[in-house]
């Protein structure tokens, strides 16, 4: 009984730590702090990942969105113009825009809760990264090939897209 | 135990607050960040289904995998993009570059 409540509770901690981090990644002046609020949300996912016996798939979330997703995006600004005039927005329709979000939320969530789901976690075994990695290399493995190429061409096009501007 | 409708709410709301940074900001890197958001939630919901449903249970987690390679491939293609408007604009302002418009 008391492991339900620590679960719970650590569930709701990450989910405020994310929704915190995601509102600051909207609403930060300074986008450079958007990015490492987006660094933030993007590790307390991946303790929710954990929560879901996920393990693999949180470690992959770890190196590949907080690492490597975040260092583009920092790259990326500060190449570009940091100043960036993000102030563009008055406070004074704070409210309005919250209620929209709330809005499409409560949109969202009534079709979730009117539906039936099951309510049991599977039981693991414990060898989540071995079950991931069977299937991975047995029932997907063409689809798993056809995703390394796209990486390889979304490697080349983007060496390509910012080669060819310093040779003109 | 955490019930399936705790994580597909959290990921909803995950999922709004990216569609409102889609919508109403300006500056494209910001939008790229939103558009990550949305994606993190998506993942959300196929690692959260996969654990819950009764059978085939790891396919979920091999999609969300996918779903990762596939966002950080969009990320990098995204901000070269955005680089090379940069170059040529001098700005990544989305509500001023209207070169497409003709």
């Amino acid at each position: 009984m008391k492991e339900v409540a620590a679960d719970l509770i650590m569930f709701f901690i990450i989910a405020l730590v994310s929704i915190f981090a995601a509102v600051m990644v909207m609403e930060a002046e300074d986008i450079f702090h958007a990015a490492l609020f987006l660094a933030l949300l993007f590790t307390s996912i991946a303790g929710v990942y954990i929560l879901l016996t996920a393990e693999f798939i949180a470690a992959i979330q770890i190196l590949v969105y907080g690492g490597a997703v975040v260092v583009l995006i920092l790259f990326a600004i500060v190449l570009t113009n940091r100043a960036g005039k993000v102030g563009e927005q008055s406070l004074k329709n704070l409210l309005m825009r919250t209620a929209a979000i709330i809005g499409f939320v409560a949109l969202l969530v009534q079709p979730i809760l009117k539906t039936p789901w099951p309510n049991e976690m599977i039981e693991t075994t414990g060898l989540n990264t071995y079950a991931v990695g069977y299937s991975l290399f047995t029932d997907y493995v063409i689809p798993f090939e056809v995703v390394s190429l796209a990486l390889l061409s979304a490697l080349i096009g983007a060496v390509y897209l910012s080669k060819r501007e310093v040779g003109q | 135990m955490i019930p399936l409708i705790y994580y597909l709410v959290f990921s909803s709301v995950l999922f709004a607050i990216g569609a409102y940074g889609v919508l109403t900001k300006r500056n494209a890197v910001r939008v790229l960040m939103a558009i990550e958001i949305m994606m993190n939630a998506a993942i959300i919901n196929l690692v959260a289904f996969s654990v819950y449903m009764p059978y085939n249970n790891i396919s979920g987690q091999v999609f969300a995998l996918f779903a990762i390679a596939i966002a950080a491939a969009e990320a990098a293609i995204g901000l070269a993009i955005f680089i090379v408007i940069f170059r040529v604009h001098g700005t990544i302002d989305i509500s001023e570059i209207r070169r497409l418009r003709g």
